[in-house]
């Protein structure tokens, strides 16, 4: 029998480059702001799960140093890894450990620090989460190259243009404008984005996600305890985690991820959501638009949209507020940043508050179903992971 | 700091490096690439190492212009996912074709090229790279 777990408390840095503190100090920004936020004494707390990626940072096995930092020894505490899905996969792994019984409150923090490393190294290592021997280093492919596979089979086959790819950079930029923890804090236009350098055809610089640092930090807590602390738990409904081949020669298509199908799939099951009627369920998404094409598969993924048609969602405008279904209101990996391991647990965070109506003006969703959904790919849909969260508690 | 490439790691793999060695799988008569002693589709250790004619057709694109330590006097570099005859699939540079003449399913084979140097005084590393297959009359 598996017990209910909700989110009592958020917590979200500064996402952006942050030389300005170290590891520990960067993953206590958020742990606070959330331990504060649900208002229980750090006793409480009887697990910790650190999301890091890490590689390109000067600590390489953090979870013991974090814990110290914000007097948390003595808690059980280990790292989780799932590459750019590190964030829902330290979620899944808190929440399971509330749903069997064996924790009553969890802390996850997901932290990373890439800039403390060079941009090719930064570019090389995340390349790790693909199949590196055999299609990176002994071939030259570079991450953004995976994805761009993709973007060149949507071209061919769906019509999608480049303008098309730079609109989905204008919306998530937009958003980010208004979100005070986003990288970056500037509006952009199609045809800034149109000039900008290829990095990997037809994907360009603003086509791209940035090397961010940052954290984000949830309180997750059992039913009994969710609901004596607060009136308005946000409910982990469903969670749907998946996988797929490491070598990207052994995928059957290039139309979208099979990993991400299969998970949200799955969540949509778990929360007894109709799959062809799902943006009627939803006030908001948060999907990994780690390169702009990768939200447009991501709408078709998650069934937004039928296969093929993703691109008329933001040619229509349909993803903004007042739209189909407002997605990356945060700003998106693309323009809030992407911090590896911060990304999953700093979507959960958005979605919180935004259920809460605690966003900021301009770009709060409205809330009238009171539920919202993460979208967390690691790699090239290597990872995914679809997140239902709620302010209804689950049947059953 | 990451790259791992050594001579001897590199001689180890030489035949599937250098000449495209790949596995058939003599149960389920299936290819794949790399090669391995299971197969990759049915578990089977009834396998046969063979090798590959070189030749295949592009099936996806793109052109990497930011490219990886090592390969940057390359840069715009070509890299396709090719279906080779024999019907298992890589990824592999695609040259002596400017990028705007490549198509899917173009015909391509494989040739031995320069891959990294080194450095100035380094090793030099060669590798199998993919161009337009010249018909033989």
């Amino acid at each position: 029998m598996r017990r209910k777990v909700a989110i009592v408390g958020t917590g979200h840095s500064i996402y952006g480059v942050r030389n300005d503190v170290n590891l520990p100090e960067l993953a206590y920004e958020s742990i606070k702001e959330a331990v504060d936020e649900a208002k229980i004494g750090l006793d409480d707390i009887d697990l910790v799960v650190v999301g890091n990626v890490g590689g390109w940072s000067s600590e390489y096995l953090p979870a013991i140093v974090i814990n110290e930092y914000a007097d948390l020894a003595g808690k059980s505490t280990f790292r989780i890894e799932a590459a750019c899905a590190t964030g829902s996969a330290a979620i899944k792994t808190a929440v399971d450990a509330i749903a069997s019984g064996e924790a009553d409150i969890a802390l996850v923090v997901g932290v990373e620090k890439m800039n403390e490393s060079l941009t090719p190294v930064v570019v090389e290592f995340i390349g790790r989460s693909g199949n590196y021997f055999w299609e990176f280093q002994n071939f030259g492919l570079t991450f953004p190259g995976y994805y761009a596979l993709y973007a060149t089979y949507y071209m061919f086959n769906y019509g999608v243009k480049e303008e098309d790819l730079c609109l989905i950079a204008v919306k998530n930029h937009h958003y980010a404008s208004m979100n005070p923890k986003a990288h970056f804090q500037r509006k952009i236009t199609v045809d800034e984005c149109m000039k900008s350098r290829y990095i990997a055809w037809p994907l360009k610089l603003y086509d791209s996600c940035p090397i961010s640092d940052g954290s984000a930090s949830i309180i997750l807590a059992s039913e009994e305890i969710a609901t004596k602390i607060t009136d308005t738990p946000i409910w982990i409904e469903a969670i749907g985690s998946a996988s797929d081949t490491s070598n990207i020669t052994r995928r059957k298509d290039f139309t979208g991820l099979y990993a991400a199908r299969k998970a949200a799939s799955e969540a949509y099951k778990k929360a007894r959501l109709d799959p062809g009627e799902i943006t009627r369920h939803l006030d908001l998404a948060e999907v990994h638009d780690c390169f702009t094409i990768a939200e447009i598969m991501a709408y078709e993924d998650l069934g937004f949209a039928k296969r093929g048609e993703g691109v008329k969602l933001i040619r229509e405008g349909q993803t903004y507020i007042g739209g189909l279904i407002p997605v990356n209101l945060s700003g998106g990996l693309k323009a809030k940043g992407h911090p590896i391991a911060a990304t999953g647990v700093g979507m959960a965070v958005e979605i919180a508050r935004q259920l809460w109506n605690k966003i900021e003006r301009g770009r709060q969703a409205p809330i009238k179903n009171g539920r919202g959904l993460a979208h967390n790919v690691g790699g090239t849909g290597h990872y995914a992971y679809v997140t239902i969260y709620s302010l209804t508690k689950p049947r059953g | 700091m990451m790259f791992e490439r050594s001579p001897a790691k590199i001689w180890r793999n030489r035949d599937v490096l250098y000449r495209l060695k790949y596995s058939y799988c003599r149960d389920c008569k299936r290819s794949f690439y790399p090669p391995r002693g299971r197969c990759i589709y049915c578990g089977s250790s009834n396998i046969e190492h063979r090798y590959s004619s070189g030749r295949g057709v592009v099936k996806e694109f793109t052109v990497v212009y930011q490219t990886p330590v090592g390969f940057t006097d390359m840069s715009p570099m070509v890299i396709g996912l090719i279906e080779m005859e024999e019907g298992f699939r890589l990824l592999a540079q695609i040259v002596d074709v400017k990028p705007e003449e490549i198509s899917n399913g173009m015909k391509v084979e494989a040739v031995l090229r320069r891959m990294i140097v080194d450095g100035e005084t380094g090793l030099i590393y060669y590798g199998i790279k993919f161009a337009p297959l010249i018909e033989k009359s």
